[in-house]
Order: C-alpha cells, then sequence, then structure tokens
C-alpha cells in the first residue's frame, strides 16, 4: 500500500441560507426553522464564531430530520420515519421530541422494546411528565410486559394522584394483569370524581377491551341512564355484542347500530360498523347506502373498499364489485398481513369472474393461491375479526398516541414530496458544512462520516464530492475517497488536484492501471521523481510490463543496489504470480538493508497466498519488528494467525491494529468473525456494527451480524441483517447481468 | 519500499478557507484582539474583563472559552463552570462547550452534570472513543458500576488498547466482583504501562479475587513499595493476611487502606472481621457500623444520581 502523508487542502463551505421572509398572511413554512437556523449557522462562521455554527447547523439538522420524520409519518411511511427521528435524537442534546417521535414510531412499527429502552430514560428524565408515564406504560404494554406497565402507571398516579389519564390508564392496566379489585375501585373512585355519562362510556369501553363484557355493558347502560344521547354508548354496545359472540349477535349490534346514528347522523365509525354489520347479516341491499357513503370518503381505506365490494357482489353488481376490491388493494397498508392480501385477491377474483373477465380472475386466484392457508381464513374475515384483531377507531385497546406531524399533515401528498425534497438539500448543506469544518480541525474521519452524510442526501451539490474525496483521502479511506473524486472529475474535468489524488487513492485501491492512466496524462509525473516511482508500481501492477521495465531500468542504472527498489522488483514479479523471482528480490533487499520496509511483508503476502502460514507468519513479524506501525502487516499476520487456527494471538493483533486504525473495517470484521466464533456474540456485535457503518455495502458483514443478533437472540435485528445480505446479493447480481 | 515514499503534493487551495460572506462583527474581534494581547502582557485581569464583555455583549462563544480557560489557570473553579453554562446558552450543541463543561465537571468531582454532558456527548458522537471513556469515569465516580462497565467496554471497542480505559474497566470489573474479567483487562493494562502503580495494585485485587493468594500477595506488596499508602493494595495485602490467619498484620494494612480512601466500606468491612479474630467485639462492631454507613452513603449517592439506566418495574 503506499502510504501518503495528508493532504493539506482548503475546503470552502457552501454558503447561501437566506432567511426566511416573514409574511403575516402566509402559512408557516414548515421548513423555516431549519432555513432559520442554516442563516444562524453561516452568520455566525462569518464571526468566526465556530462553535455557534457547529451548535447552528445542529439545530438544522435536528429541524430538518424532524420534518422530514413528519412528513414520513404523515405518509404512513413509518420505518423512513424511525430513520429520519433517530437522526433527529442524535443531532442535538436536548432532543426529547425526536426520541418521542422515535418512541411512537417504534410503537407504530410494533417494536415495544426499542420504544421502552427509549421511553425508560426519558422518564428517568421527566419524572413527574405523566404523559411520558403513559406512552412507556404503552410500549411496554406492547412489548408483552404488562406487569410492568402498571407499576409505572402506579408511580404516576401516586405522582399525580389527581390526574385523571393516569388514574383511567392505571385501572385499564389492572384490568389487563386481572386485578379486578383494583380496577374496579379506581373506576368508581374516577366515577365519583367524575360523575358524567362520558366517564361510563369510557369505563364501559375499558371493560370491553379486557373482554369484561357484562361490565362493560353495566358501564354503557349506566351512561345511557344519565344520558341517553351520549355518545359512543350505543356504538360499544353493538361492538361488545360480536366481540363476545361473533356475528350470532349482529342483529343486536346493529340495532346498536342504528341508534347510534340516531343520535350522530353520519358518524364515520358507525356507519362502517352498520355496513358491515350489514353485510355479514346478509343485508346486503340495507348495507350499501352506508358502505358507499364511507367509501366516499377522503381517507377510505381497504376495510371500506374490501366490504363495499362484498356488497356489490351479493347485489349482482360484479364491475361495482371489481372496482371497490381494486382500490382495497391500492389502499392496502404497506406492511400488510398476508391473510388480509390473500383474501382481497381472492375476493377480486370471485368478483372479476362474475363480471366474465377470465383472464384477470385466474391471475388474481393464482396470487391467492400463494397463500392457501388465507382463503381457508375466509370466513374469519367477518366483522368479529376486525374489532377482535383490528379494533376500531374509537376503542383500541389503549388510547391512541397520535404522532403530530404538525403543518406538514396539512400539505397534499405531492407538496409534502416537495417538501421533503428541498428539506434533504439544506440538512446536506449542513452535513457538508459540518464536515468541512471537521476537516479544517483535521478530524478527516469525522468529516468524512458528515460528508458522506451530505452526499447520501444530495449528491449533487457544488464540490460535496470534492469535499468528500479530499476528506476521505486524508482518512486513508482510499476506496471512498477513490469513488468520490472520480464523480468530482465529472463535474470538474480539468481540476488537476482531484485527478492526482485520485491517481494515489487508485494505487492504494489497487485500481492500478486507472493509477498509471492517470500518472500518466499527469504533466507533473515527468518532474516529480516520487510520482514518476508510483507511476512505475501503477505499471508494474497494472500487466504493463514493458512500460514498466524501461521505467525501472532507467532507474536501476542509477541504483542497482537500492535496497528499495528490490523491494518494488520482488513486488512486481509477485504481482506477475513469479514468486521465486519476487522471493529473490526481496531477499537481496533485505541481505542489502535488514530493516528495509516492504520486504518481509511482501514475502509474508507470498507465503500466506503459498500456504505456508509459520513462514508467512515469521516474515510478518519479522515486519513488524522493524516496523511496528505497519498496519497493514499486522493486519496481514492476525489473518494468518487466524487462518492458522491462533484466534487468541489474532485478536491480540487485531486489537493493536484497531488501536491505530479505529475505523478500519476489514479488521473490525475480523475481529468481529473471531470473537462469533469464540462464543463471545456481545463483543462481536459491538465491532460488528461498527464495521456494518464502515462498510454498509459488504454482504460478509452483515451476514456475521446477522448471525451475532441471532446468538444474542435479537431475532428481529437478525433477519434485518440476512435482508440486507439478500438485497446486496441481488445488487449484486443486477450489476453483473 | 513503496511506503517510505514521501509525497510532495503540494495542493493549492481551491477556494478561500475562511468565509466570505460578511465581515466579522469588529467590536467582538476588536475585544478578542485586546485580550489577546492583555494575556501577552501579562495582564490577565484586564484579558478576562474583555473577554468578559464580548461574551456578554457579543455573544461570543470563542470568548468565553478563551475567559474560561484563563479562569481555569488562575484556579477560578466555580467562575470557570459560570463561564461554560454562559457559553453553553449561546452554544448548546457546541462539542468544544459540551467537553470543556464534562472535564471541568469531572475534574470537580461533580458527577451528575459530568454524566448528564457525557451521555449527550456519547449520543452526538457514538464513535468518540474519548467521550464513552469519560463517561465510564464518571458513572464510576458516582458508583453506577454496571453502567459504568458499559461505557467502558464500549470505549474500549471505539479505540483498543488505551491503558487508562483499561485500568478504569479493570478497577470497575473488581468493584463488581468480575474478577476474572478484571484479571486479563489488567494483565494487558500493566503490558502497556508496567510502572503503573495503580494497575498494579488493581491487579493485585483481581488475582485475590480469584483465589490466587500468592500472586495477589506479590502485587500488592510491588504496589505498596512504590507507594505505602496506596489504599487498594494496602486493603488486598490486609486480605491476604487475614486468609493467612496473621490477624495483626492484617489489621495494621487495613488501618492504612481505610485511611488512605476514606470513602470506602470494603476496609471497614475486613476490619470489622479481623477485629473480630481478634478478639476485639467493640471495635469489630465499631468498623461494621462504618461499614453500613459508608454503603448507604455510597447507596445515597447512586440514588442522587440520574437513574438514566433503570429498568422498569425494578
Amino acid at each position: 500500500m503506499l502510504r501518503v502523508r495528508r493532504l493539506a487542502i482548503a475546503l470552502p463551505f457552501l454558503l447561501g441560507a437566506a432567511a426566511p421572509r416573514a409574511s403575516a398572511q402566509q402559512p408557516p413554512d414548515p421548513l423555516a426553522p431549519v432555513t432559520v437556523a442554516m442563516a444562524a449557522a453561516e452568520r455566525a462562521l462569518a464571526d468566526d464564531e465556530r462553535q455557534i455554527a457547529e451548535s447552528r447547523y445542529r439545530d438544522a439538522l435536528y429541524a430538518g430530520w424532524m420534518v422530514v420524520g413528519a412528513t414520513a409519518s404523515a405518509d404512513g411511511r413509518f420505518k423512513d420515519a424511525r430513520d429520519a427521528f433517530s437522526h433527529a435524537s442524535t443531532a442535538i442534546v436536548d432532543s426529547g421530541d425526536a426520541l418521542q417521535s422515535l418512541a411512537m414510531v417504534d410503537l407504530r412499527l410494533d417494536d415495544g422494546e426499542a420504544a421502552v429502552k427509549i421511553l425508560t430514560k426519558l422518564v428517568a428524565a421527566h419524572p413527574r411528565d405523566a404523559a411520558l408515564h403513559r406512552l412507556l406504560a404503552q410500549a411496554l404494554v406492547a412489548a408483552r410486559q404488562p406487569e410492568e406497565a402498571v407499576q409505572i402507571l402506579v408511580e404516576a398516579h401516586g405522582t399525580a394522584p389527581d390526574d385523571m389519564e393516569t388514574a383511567f390508564a392505571l385501572a385499564t392496566g389492572y384490568l389487563r394483569v386481572n386485578k379486578m379489585d383494583a380496577a374496579h375501585a379506581l373506576f368508581e373512585q374516577l366515577a365519583a370524581a367524575r360523575p358524567r355519562a362520558e366517564t361510563y362510556v369510557l369505563i364501559g369501553r375499558a371493560y370491553r377491551d379486557a373482554g369484561r363484557y357484562e361490565e362493560a355493558r353495566v358501564a354503557l347502560r349506566k351512561a345511557l341512564t344519565m344520558n341517553p344521547r351520549v355518545r359512543h354508548a350505543h356504538y360499544y354496545l353493538g361492538t361488545a355484542a360480536v366481540m363476545q359472540e361473533g356475528v350470532v349477535r349482529v342483529e343486536e349490534a346493529i340495532g346498536e347500530f342504528q341508534k347510534e346514528l340516531a343520535i350522530e347522523p353520519g358518524d364515520p365509525a358507525a356507519s362502517l360498523l352498520l355496513g358491515m354489520a350489514f353485510v355479514e347479516a346478509h343485508r346486503d341491499r340495507e348495507a350499501l347506502p352506508f358502505l358507499k357513503e364511507v367509501a366516499a370518503r377522503p381517507g377510505a381505506g381497504t376495510r371500506e373498499y374490501q366490504y363495499l365490494g362484498r356488497c356489490e357482489l351479493a347485489l349482482g353488481n360484479p364491475q361495482g364489485a371489481v372496482d371497490a376490491f381494486r382500490k382495497a388493494l391500492a389502499t392496502a397498508p404497506a406492511v400488510p398481513t398476508e391473510s388480509q392480501l390473500g383474501n382481497l385477491h381472492y375476493q377480486l377474483a370471485q368478483a372479476l369472474r362474475a363480471a366474465g373477465d377470465a383472464d384477470a380472475a385466474t391471475s388474481e386466484f393464482a396470487i391467492a393461491a400463494a397463500s392457501a392457508a388465507d382463503r381457508a381464513d375466509t370466513r374469519r374475515d367477518t366483522l368479529e375479526r376486525y374489532l377482535t384483531e383490528d379494533g376500531d377507531a374509537p376503542g383500541a385497546s389503549m388510547p391512541a398516541f397520535s404522532l403530530d406531524a404538525g403543518a406538514t399533515m396539512r400539505l397534499t401528498p405531492e407538496e409534502r414530496a416537495t417538501l421533503v425534497q428541498r428539506v434533504r438539500t439544506a440538512l446536506a448543506r449542513a452535513y457538508m458544512n459540518l464536515g468541512i469544518m471537521q476537516a479544517q480541525e483535521s478530524q478527516f474521519a469525522r468529516a468524512s462520516d458528515l460528508l458522506r452524510s451530505a452526499a447520501d442526501l444530495d449528491p449533487s451539490l457544488p464540490r460535496l464530492q470534492y469535499s468528500l474525496g479530499v476528506a476521505c483521502f486524508n482518512a486513508q479511506q482510499f476506496g471512498p475517497a477513490a469513488a468520490a473524486l472520480e464523480r468530482a472529475l465529472v463535474d470538474d474535468p480539468g481540476n488537476a488536484d482531484a485527478r492526482r489524488m485520485l491517481a494515489l487513492a487508485s494505487l492504494n485501491t489497487q485500481a492500478f492501471a486507472r493509477a498509471a492512466e492517470l500518472l500518466k496524462a499527469d504533466p507533473e509525473t515527468a518532474r516529480n521523481p516520487t510520482l514518476q516511482y508510483a507511476y512505475g508500481v501503477a505499471l508494474v501492477h497494472s500487466g504493463q510490463a514493458a512500460q514498466a521495465e524501461s521505467l525501472f531500468s532507467s532507474l536501476l542504472s542509477t541504483h542497482a543496489d537500492n535496497p528499495e527498489l528490490n523491494v518494488l522488483l520482488g513486488e512486481a514479479h509477485a504481482e506477475q504470480g513469479d514468486f521465486d523471482g519476487a522471493v529473490a528480490a526481496l531477499q537481496r533487499a533485505i541481505t542489502l538493508k535488514p530493516d528495509v520496509a516492504d520486504a518481509n511483508r511482501t514475502l509474508g503476502v507470498i507465503y500466506m497466498k503459498q500456504g505456508k502460514l509459520a513462514d508467512a507468519a515469521a516474515s510478518l513479524r519479522a515486519e513488524l519488528k522493524s516496523h511496528p506501525d505497519d498496519v497493514v502487516a499486522r493486519y496481514t499476520l492476525a489473518t494468518v494467525l487466524e487462518m492458522n487456527g491462533s484466534q487468541g494471538e489474532a485478536i491480540d493483533e487485531l486489537s493493536r491494529v484497531l488501536q491505530a486504525r479505529p475505523a478500519d473495517a476489514d479488521a473490525r470484521y475480523l475481529m468481529g468473525k473471531i470473537l462469533l466464533e469464540r462464543g463471545s456474540a456481545a463483543d462481536a456485535v459491538e465491532h460488528l456494527e461498527i464495521a456494518a457503518r464502515l462498510a454498509p455495502r459488504d454482504a460478509n458483514v452483515h451476514y456475521q451480524l446477522g448471525q451475532a443478533y441471532q446468538k444474542l437472540g435479537r431475532g428481529a435485528e437478525a433477519k434485518k441483517e440476512f435482508d440486507r445480505v439478500q438485497e446486496l446479493k441481488a445488487e449484486r447480481r443486477g450489476g453483473s447481468e | 519500499m513503496i511506503g517510505a515514499i514521501l509525497l510532495t503534493l503540494a495542493l493549492q487551495a481551491q477556494a478561500p478557507s475562511a468565509p466570505p460572506a460578511r465581515a466579522a462583527v469588529p467590536d467582538r474581534a476588536a475585544l478578542l484582539a485586546r485580550a489577546g494581547e492583555a494575556v501577552q502582557q501579562g495582564n490577565r485581569a484586564e484579558a478576562k474583563r474583555l473577554l468578559e464583555i464580548a461574551g456578554r455583549d457579543r455573544q461570543s462563544v470563542r470568548a468565553l472559552l478563551q475567559l474560561a480557560h484563563l479562569q481555569l489557570e488562575d484556579r477560578e473553579t466555580a467562575a470557570a463552570m459560570q463561564t461554560l453554562v454562559k457559553a453553553r446558552q449561546l452554544a448548546p450543541n457546541s462539542e468544544d462547550v459540551l467537553s470543556a463543561i464534562a472535564e471541568l465537571s469531572l475534574a470537580g468531582r461533580a458527577a451528575v452534570p459530568a454524566i448528564l454532558t457525557l451521555e449527550s456527548m456519547t449520543r452526538l458522537y457514538p464513535d468518540e472513543a474519548r467521550y464513552s471513556y469519560l463517561l465510564g469515569v464518571a458513572l464510576m465516580g458516582a458508583g453506577d458500576l454496571p453502567a459504568a462497565i458499559d461505557a467502558l467496554r464500549k470505549a474500549n471497542t471505539l479505540q483498543p488498547g488505551q491503558r487508562l480505559t483499561l485500568l478504569a474497566l479493570g478497577l470497575a470489573y473488581n468493584n463488581q466482583k468480575l474478577f476474572t474479567d478484571a484479571y486479563p483487562t489488567l494483565r494487558k493494562a500493566l503490558d502497556l504501562d508496567p510502572d503503573s502503580v495503580e494497575t498494579i495494585a488493581a491487579l493485585s485485587e483481581a488475582e485475590a479475587g480469584t483465589g490466587d493468594l500468592n500472586a495477589a500477595e506479590r502485587d500488592a506488596a510491588r504496589a505498596i513499595a512504590r507507594a505505602p499508602q496506596n489504599a487498594t493494595a494496602n486493603l488486598v495485602l490486609g486480605m491476604v493476611r487475614l486468609a493467612q490467619q496473621r490477624y495483626p498484620e492484617a489489621r495494621d494494612v487495613l488501618l492504612i487502606a481505610a485511611q488512605a480512601d476514606p470513602a470506602s466500606p470494603k476496609p471497614e468491612y475486613q476490619l470489622s472481621l479481623v477485629y473480630a479474630r481478634l478478639g476485639d467485639q467493640a471495635s469489630s462492631d465499631r468498623h461494621r457500623q462504618q461499614y453500613q454507613e459508608k454503603l448507604r452513603a455510597m447507596e445515597a449517592s447512586l440514588a442522587a444520581l440520574h437513574p438514566a439506566t433503570r429498568t422498569p418495574g425494578k
């Protein structure tokens, strides 16, 4: 490897954020906090107040990622939202809102454990925040820790006994863990404190959700006694009937839903359930107006269209059914359950057949057949299943939290997409300038991370690729440096510095042909012996032996006994597979100068390739004796030791490699792999997670990380890694085609 | 060979490194310049006055950091902390400001602010080993050993082979009675710094914990030879003497250990055992009581700590 010293290059900041113009008439721009923070950062840079600049850029990152998270939440893209809130939470010190949003998204993604981890810390930091306690309790329930949830609520209730929401949540928690007496007592206290019909409706709903239908009916009827027009009481009575005994009591449910609609005509939830109940009761003609009404509302979803489709089909309108089922499929959730989708395809196929479109029906039947088990489950796709598995809007088992997407909720999806693009560009600028600040402090590894983040968001920012190339080069991350510099040259082909750096980066990544091509075209090569030498190396290793020989002949004619040149000759022989010639030249170099750099390392590599592991280890140790800082030799020695079964020694060597180069992805990978083999999965994960960050496209790293997670019982994370392996393999296959 | 090449690649700046967008605020720049001159002339009071004005009236974090630096040099620790708090109000997410606060808090044994600051820093800079190390040290100072071990292990993963990290990790393992983990860790620390008395003493504790009393006695004696008042080494030697039933010698070294680390309950517990063996029940009871008091004090300080790592339901 060609070692180069760091390059002193001044990188320019990308300035130009304009402060938002205030306007009383215009609605607030969701991007305003980002723009304000960017403008403040740039003012601070101009004033040479770097600490303030850093702080404000981080504010901009926080505000920007929060907007991205909010828009993703509004669009139902919860994985993207999680990613965005995760970035926001690591942008600034006081990131409680981001962490809370992250926990909420984790809950939406059914990852209760992750939410618990975050909320536990937040609750500890805000011990008097009852809402946070309730959210933590909700997360604990999702993580199947209902007892712990109750304990958290007991604490919160003790701190704020007059907080009715917490008291209600605690009583509901008691129901969940079957502490009926405690629940009854708390509900009585609540009813005494708020002796209103609405209170009994809430209590009735809580009993219903806990499957205590008789208690639910008593509470709901009490509510109706106090106020015959109280909302939702009839609704919950209807749902309780179906939840308890299924469609057997569907007529009773229909009666209750009709009473609910008499109190609140057009209520969407009651209209939907009444429509569904009519379908289940085969009273399709009565169902149709209700289902048409709910399906026509903005935001109508899969369930509305699916029941409308069933209703239309039963009424002999197959084309109407086809239309409705197609809409049901189009609005299916981002991560639908297999059974729901399979069933929808099956129902669509039936409608298509009835409409006379046999080909399309066959195709849909085939899709549905892929989940045959789901078809068998069709009979369960009833009102009962909807109520017991999906929950109904006003009566979910826990009070529904709202992921407040703020102003972004008022935007159309298209406006949100435009907004996100603007935010991404702003974020990229903030990352870029933070990266340049780090580069100016010679923190090149950090700089390259930040600049890479900028490039991920908006690779087309002016001079971003060049800055990234410089930072990576100086952080000795030659692969990424070469990639970034190649892109920089596309935009600025005349940039001689970029070309030269690219040549050297290519040399270090063994892209010798590219290095030779660039150095040949560089007028500086003829004048600069160092570059001439590098050119020679590139020629040797790129199979251009004739040109290399000519170059080296002229060099050897004046430096025949030069040990370094003999090492180079040895490397040239080795490169061409002439190991005997290589060994001879290298040994001559060692004879001329026993501690000549790289000779023993190259011998070690040759012996390793020949399978002479003991000789390889001896040569590499000899190299390290005279050049203990040769990290490549040490890493190679670790590899040889690992191949030889000396895992303990390999770990010692890798520790020293990582001491010198903490960001060495190969060393992290090998360390993790060995630790995993030795049964230290937790330690392995620590290294492999870093390796995955450093080399996110290395399938081997993700595979080992998946294995490590699996050994630790972290199944969801393991699956994610194995999925990533498959993705990378698929990409590679795609790339090779 | 190739590595011996020194590249003399002189790349010229592509654009001005200083941002050209706006001229610096003259007052601020002038104040900073005058403060610099005052320092050079040895007039530190004037320098501090000017920097304070720049911080207060011109919102200069640069000035406040320089002021805190001068205050620390003049041992005005409380004033320095106040200055840094002002800097944090202006730049709450600045690494320079946060790390200065964390280090000053640590130096002043203010565990809670140090921990809170370092927890944020490990979130903002997850790959920076130094902050995980400092967090581990702060957590150790607060007595939260399990959390300290997590932080120190992370530091050791991010940047392996740092002697101070290894020593701190070894000490934390010892405190948690994880002696089989402590031993190899401290062995490595000693390889990196063979003259460290603290490491030798900690190693002797790990050896005693794993039952290797001969090695423990040897290493404790080595540490005491270099630092006769070393608390850990005297404690270990006392435990070894107790095991050897050499009670008067055990008592003498344990008394040194108790005096050297008056907050630690460990020597008190061992002294209560020794005095009981010596038939001095009154002294034994007194030391047992002191042990319990010190243990309670330690638990109280831990309870006062921001319970960031607590587990629900526990």
